[in-house]
């Protein structure tokens, strides 16, 4: 039925997915079987790209809400306070380093 | 929020997580509640931070025993200094620190500008002559 159009060595089979190429006056030139890998990484890159642009949609609606000044000063905030050392303490068998969160946990442990 | 932020691993921050997640919300607050005063809630981060550096010196302090008289003053003394020695701060606080002010200075500006604009401003009180 494809004729010579058949590009590919397995044979075509019902519900394959296929990449179908047109010649320059529009008609079939041919058709080739599409990877069942390839198409996993199409729609992976699919899915991707709606999550970026809903990201992209929320952190844009964010900064029209509350300002980029605002985003960005709670964001620094959170960084120094939950990732970066808050404290360090020289002890006899070395240096030891807590967070904010940390040094909370251990104000709320009742060791500080 | 304790298990992401503690990986599974250290003490709880109970009450002071709470607070602590309290302070982050604040500078939003202006958003949900339409009041001036709302927009204090910049300070929040500010007064934490403060309250729980006042709240590790003190424990700090609390570790090498109450105050002592006598001779044991100035050991108590010289133990305090050394802990205090061994003890740095981070970039985490100078930054902390540093953002905290800056929230705190844009809530109090905006408070004042709200002031300034609210007509429905009840007058200030005149401090009473001496």
């Amino acid at each position: 039925m494809t004729g010579g159009l058949w590009k590919s060595g397995a044979p075509p089979t019902a519900g394959m997915t296929v990449d179908v190429e047109f010649g320059a006056d529009g008609s079939l030139a041919g058709i080739s079987q599409v990877a069942d890998s390839q198409v996993a990484k199409e729609q992976a890159e699919a899915v991707m790209h709606a999550a970026r642009d809903k990201g992209a949609a929320m952190l844009s609606s964010a900064v029209a809400s509350f300002g980029m000044p605002l985003l960005v000063a709670t964001g620094l905030l959170m960084v120094s306070w939950f990732f970066l050392s808050a404290l360090s303490v020289d002890a006899l068998l070395g240096k030891a380093s807590f967070t904010f969160w940390q040094v909370l946990g251990l104000l709320n442990a009742g060791n500080a | 929020m304790n298990v992401v932020m503690q990986g599974g691993s250290g003490p709880s921050t109970g009450i002071y997580g709470f607070l602590c997640v309290v302070a982050l919300a604040g500078p939003f607050l202006r958003f949900v509640w339409k009041d001036r005063r709302a927009a204090l809630g910049g300070l929040l981060p500010l007064l934490f931070m403060l309250f729980a550096g006042i709240m590790v010196r003190s424990g700090l302090q609390s570790l090498t025993g109450g105050a002592a008289a006598g001779p044991l003053a100035e050991v108590q003394r010289l133990a305090q200094e050394e802990m205090m020695k061994a003890i740095s701060l981070g970039v985490g606080t100078y930054l902390s620190f540093a953002v905290s002010l800056y929230l705190a200075a844009a809530a109090g500006k905006q408070f004042l500008v709200a002031r300034a604009v609210d007509p429905d401003l009840p007058p200030q009180p005149k401090p009473a002559a001496a």
